[in-house]
């Protein structure tokens, strides 16, 4: 079983070295509070900004209006998770995953069980969205790990599905190998591809690491 | 023998690499309806040649490197070199925004060439394949190079 | 921090252990990654019917829905 909280590296973009970071598998009243006071105004800042120029809403970052304090798992609820990746004392990123709420449909394990990646996000001073520098880099993938641990902790053999973000498509199509189903027709009217790792996939995402 | 968590870091990091890795129901609801999810993360080549081909000679017409010209718009340095290879890959509409305010163009028609935004246009798409037939990687733009980069340029005008 | 653990034994009819098989076939899950799946299962439906949802089934070919009564 994946041992939480648990130490991680971040890398620093403009030294290329790697930092320690913590990840937690759960969303603290900190975490959101940090959310609130250091990500909000940073991604409310540069939203004005896009709005003031008339840049159409849909070319904005498009998570800008999370609201992540409604998103946090009610605290008994077992088939909801969230995590929290931090690092020199800053949240870094947050993650929702759920164990219920999808079911695999590649062909060689439709019809199983999968952890479901709700949301996934990095803080915006590390998205090019925001910021001309982004500050750390690895947050997606500390986080995505996590959610292959729990699948695997959960007897899913490392299977995870999600939705992506029209953009990240190819961080998760062409960077992790996951499987592109294409346009979901069932789920966000059609517009959002849906990806699915195997078992072979995840394993090779991990690649053997042994992580504290 | 397995990779440590530290050499696992260190690869990863590089895979993600100026990606956009988020994932839900975003703000999919702004999207309008006419823009469909694989015209938003797959941009023909031809129209990738042209966007590189703008950037690069707005760049040296202006006599600008490419960390100079980075600096002026407030975008990354590897997103310039990136664009002028032809690689689109990880390119926001932020760094295409900022471009296209300090050329002094059309942002949507910008992100259309850059395949971040459905093409609403087939004339765009000409045009943009007449400006890239006419201009080369020279280090110096030639007169014929700067004629056509301005009648582009024209065509790209701020609505 | 480590998450404490609390240990159960369940007796199950000869019926119950079929189904559960059955299910850790179709699955490719253990008996305990199936039970403990269930259980998700379970909590996620009841927090939803306590929150004034319903349940159904869809048959998409016949367009019809069936509610799942809960008791």
């Amino acid at each position: 079983m994946t041992v939480y909280p648990g130490r991680r590296y971040l890398v620093d973009m403009g030294t290329g070295g790697l930092v320690e970071a913590e990840i937690f598998d759960t969303i603290s009243s900190a975490d959101i509070g940090d959310w609130r006071t250091t990500w909000k105004p940073e991604i409310d800042r540069v939203v004005e900004a896009l709005q003031a120029q008339n840049v159409p809403c849909h070319l904005w970052p498009q998570s800008h209006h999370w609201d992540w304090a409604s998103k946090v798992p009610p605290p008994v609820a077992i088939f909801e998770k969230g995590y929290a990746l931090r690092c020199e004392g800053r949240l870094q990123g947050l993650m929702r995953v759920n164990s219920v709420s999808q079911r695999c449909q590649l062909p060689e394990q439709q019809g199983s069980d999968c952890i479901y990646v709700d949301f996934i996000e990095t803080a915006p001073w590390n998205q090019a969205s925001y910021s001309a520098s982004p500050k750390y880099g690895l947050v997606g993938s500390a986080l995505l790990a996590a959610a292959i641990h729990q699948s695997v902790d959960q007897g899913l053999k490392g299977r995870l599905g999600l939705h992506s973000l029209p953009q990240a498509d190819t961080w998760y199509a062409q960077r992790l190998g996951l499987r592109d189903l294409g346009l979901d027709a069932d789920r966000y009217q059609g517009r959002l591809k849906y990806f699915e790792a195997t078992p072979e996939i995840a394993s090779s995402i991990l690649n053997g690491v042994k992580f504290p | 023998m397995n990779e440590s968590l530290r050499d696992w870091s260190l690869r990863m990091a590089r895979l993600e690499l100026g990606q956009e890795i988020r994932a839900g129901s975003f703000g999919f609801k702004d999207v309008p309806a006419s823009v469909q999810s694989g015209a938003l993360s797959e941009t023909g080549t031809e129209s990738k040649v042209v966007f590189a081909r703008l950037v690069e000679l707005m760049r040296r017409k202006r006599g600008l490197t490419v960390e100079q010209l980075a600096d002026a718009c407030g975008i990354d340095v590897a997103d310039v070199i990136n664009i002028e290879d032809e690689d689109l890959t990880g390119i926001g509409p932020r760094t295409v925004y900022q471009l296209a305010n300090w050329f002094e163009v059309s942002v949507s028609k910008l992100m259309q060439l850059a395949g971040l935004k459905h093409v609403e246009n087939a004339t765009l798409a000409q045009q943009g394949l007449r400006f890239a037939a006419r201009s080369n990687s020279m280090a110096s733009l030639t007169k014929e190079e700067r004629e056509a980069l301005d009648e582009f340029v024209a065509g790209l005008g701020k609505q | 921090m480590a998450q404490t653990k609390k240990t159960m034994t369940l007796n199950l009819t000869d019926a119950e252990m079929e189904a559960l098989e059955s299910l850790c076939d179709r699955k490719d899950m253990s008996k305990t990654a199936v039970l403990k799946q269930a259980l998700r299962l379970y909590q996620a439906v009841e927090m939803r019917l306590a929150g004034g949802e319903k349940l159904f089934f869809e048959d998409e070919g016949k367009r019809t829905k069936a509610e799942v009564v809960m008791l």
